[in-house]
């Protein structure tokens, strides 16, 4: 009697990974055939000899990525049929499990990126660090309320005071002494 | 030639600042490789925008201090917490926590950095030995050979690392795309600028580095339990009755100190595989009554003294042939060739006084590891109670600040972002983060050294198989290259005769 298979190996956060890494160079390698095609081509450094032609060594990686990336789809597609793909590994299974907290960090710090040109550093960096000790489960009053300002004083002193970096004041200029 | 290197260097070292900064990269380096997830690289990534902002030497020795204070740190919590704080400390535990368990914490902690330190100092002698020679044969080599050298760094990085050879390959190949974007220097030509003139210089490669490790590295963290929890250690006294302790296993440390050089300068192998292999020998030569993986001193000798050489041997490659042995070696030539200094036989002809300066403060470090690690080690132990909760916001601004220093720019911040996220993508998918790095580090030599060979050449590209170094060169590379096709194969043929049998037990 043929057996068929019953149960799809689970899908996980590494399998959706190397699937977003996958398309990510493949739009890199589509990118790089586009621009050679138009942007360079226009200003004539889409071809000639060595001196002249820019396009030749991006050209040629982007076809080292499509045939290795080719190779690396083939064979995992091959583990997988014969049921030996790689685990999922331990950094990648933390992330699965907790994809709200790495997600709400990375929108915070985006949030704060943009921060940085309206609100400045200090009153950006200083809800950075409240939102992020919040964040990682930290609720005691004095910690909330310390480690912001040691943070965000310490290291503008260090940047501002020692290195002399203007660091952003923001629409409202609020900057410190240093 | 050495003598006057060190000669014209002693007169950059010998400066407060310098002096200043080395001391604080080693006490930095040593808390930040003490604290389980972060690591040489980590801080090394983390200071470099600071390392731009003072005397050439005087940043090259803080970034060379914390990589040396960094590769000893991760042994304290690997002794006393049983999580190796660096990878290139998880072999430090197999005798490290044992001997912590019975008693003897402040013993292991004091051999770990002494032997770090003697360690660091055999690698910083190879180092002066070796480089100026290694340097002073690449003298002959030209296009070609830089191009092949170039390529030859990149394969071997991808292939011997642990990592599935295939993707160390695209990770490298990434890399070196990434470094074609912005204004071609030979045909001046703009590249995939999209006609924006933020891009006309390509990314920065702080802002990409310190995405890809750090910002990422931070979104690893904040996943873990027990955020809010430091870890709770003994309190430990340390000295330098250790020393003698780690000088009774001489033979031990001198051998150590050689595989960890060895492994040093083989670009792709770092301080995990050489401190492991140095465990394995010192752990065969031993006598069973030594009781190595029970507590044995020999075992966190042969360890530390290994991870630390290693520094001193990834430098060699580095400084002498422009070829970085592992990714911190990678940032580290990152910021010479900011910095203006292009690593190579062409520094140490031009600019002598630099590489026996970077000589000098290797030496140095290791010795301020040995006074200031032995004294200073029961404080950075209390500092491991500090919660990851505080220390994720504060890398994430230091990350802000840091790369925004750089130019001002915020177009950079949003580049280092960028590969942030790229960089969560890439570790959840198991690819190596470092070919990314010294691809896009060694992109722009290869490309350039490669367009130039064609240029000179009468016979098209025969001209890398036209002269003898090269052609051995080509050799190499179609030798990794096997290497990775064997690989592949046996990997396919394994997975063929696991799979009957997971079939048959069905």
């Amino acid at each position: 009697m043929r057996v068929r298979p019953t149960g799809r190996p689970p899908i996980n956060a590494r399998l959706v990974a190397e699937a977003v890494v996958a398309v990510v160079f493949l739009i890199i390698v589509a990118t790089v055939f586009q621009q050679i095609a138009t942007d360079m081509t226009d200003q004539g450094i889409a071809s000639g000899g060595a001196y002249n032609n820019a396009a030749g060594y991006p050209r040629a990686l982007a076809i080292a990525i499509a045939v290795l990336l080719a190779m690396r789809l083939v064979l995992g597609a091959l583990r997988r049929r014969r049921g030996t793909a790689a685990p999922d590994d331990a950094d990648a299974k933390d992330i699965g499990s907790n994809l709200g907290r790495a997600a709400a960090l990375l929108v915070l710090f985006a949030l704060y990126l943009l921060g940085l040109g309206t609100l400045g550093y200090l009153l950006s960096s200083l809800c950075l660090v409240v939102a992020v000790l919040f964040l990682c489960g930290e609720r005691r009053l004095l910690w909330l309320i310390l480690v912001p300002l040691i943070v965000t004083f310490g290291l503008s002193a260090v940047f501002g005071g020692l290195v002399n970096v203007v660091l952003p004041r923001g629409q409202f200029g609020i900057a410190l002494p240093w | 030639m050495i003598t006057d290197m060190l000669v014209a260097g002693s007169a950059l070292l010998a400066t407060p600042q310098v002096l200043g900064l080395t001391v604080l990269g080693v006490c930095l380096g040593l808390l930040i490789g003490a604290l389980p997830g972060l690591g040489p690289l980590m801080g090394v990534v983390l200071l470099l925008p600071v390392a731009l902002y003072v005397e050439p030497l005087a940043g090259l020795g803080l970034l060379i201090s914390v990589f040396v204070g960094g590769s000893c740190g991760g042994a304290i919590a690997a002794i006393l917490l049983r999580i190796p704080g660096t990878p290139i400390a998880a072999a430090t535990l197999f005798d490290g926590y044992p001997m912590a368990q019975k008693g003897r914490a402040s013993d292991a902690l004091g051999i770990a950095v002494s032997a770090s330190a003697l360690g660091g100092l055999f690698g910083g002698m190879l180092l002066i030995l070796f480089a100026p020679l290694l340097a002073a044969f690449a003298t002959r080599f030209g296009p070609p050979e830089l191009t092949m050298l170039g390529v030859m760094g990149l394969l071997s990085i991808a292939v011997v690392s642990k990592e599935d050879t295939l993707k160390g390959l695209l990770a490298g190949a990434l890399g070196m795309l990434i470094a074609t974007i912005g204004t071609d220097q030979l045909s001046t030509g703009y590249r995939f600028t999209f006609d924006s003139f933020l891009m006309l210089n390509g990314f920065h490669i702080v802002a990409i580095v310190v995405g890809l490790f750090a910002v990422s590295e931070m979104v690893f963290q904040v996943v873990q339990p027990g955020l809010t929890r430091g870890a709770r250690t003994e309190a430990t006294r340390t000295g330098f009755g250790a020393l003698g302790m780690t000088l009774r296993h001489r033979f031990n440390l001198l051998r150590s100190s050689l595989i960890g050089t060895f492994f040093g300068a083989l670009p792709g192998a770092g301080g995990d595989v050489s401190a492991f292999t140095s465990y394995a020998v010192a752990k065969a030569a031993a006598k069973p009554e030594e009781g190595y993986g029970d507590g044995a001193e020999g075992g966190i000798v042969a360890t530390e003294s290994a991870n630390n050489a290693t520094c001193g041997g990834a430098l060699i490659p580095t400084l002498s042939l422009g070829i970085p042995g592992d990714a911190t070696t990678a940032v580290l030539m990152g910021a010479l060739l900011i910095l203006g200094f292009f690593p190579g036989p062409d520094l140490f002809e031009n600019r002598p006084e630099i590489v026996g300066g970077i000589f000098l403060v290797y030496i140095l470090a290791n010795v301020v590891l040995l006074i200031a690690g032995l004294l200073l080690v029961p404080v950075f132990v209390q500092l491991l109670r500090l919660p990851k909760s505080v220390l994720i916001p504060t890398i994430l601004v230091l990350c802000a600040v840091g790369t925004f220093a750089l130019q001002s720019s915020v177009f950079d911040l949003w580049v280092m972002f960028g590969f942030g996220i790229l960089g969560v993508f890439l570790r959840m998918a198991s690819y190596p983060l470092a070919p990314v790095v010294i691809g896009t580090i060694l992109g722009p030599i290869v490309e350039n050294n490669f367009r130039r060979s064609l240029l000179v050449s009468r016979d098209g590209p025969w001209i890398f198989v036209d002269r003898p170094i090269s052609a051995i060169l080509v050799a190499i590379c179609m030798g990794l290259c096997l290497v990775t096709v064997y690989r592949w194969v046996r990997g396919g043929k394994q997975a063929e005769t696991v799979a009957p049998t997971a079939g048959d037990r069905a």
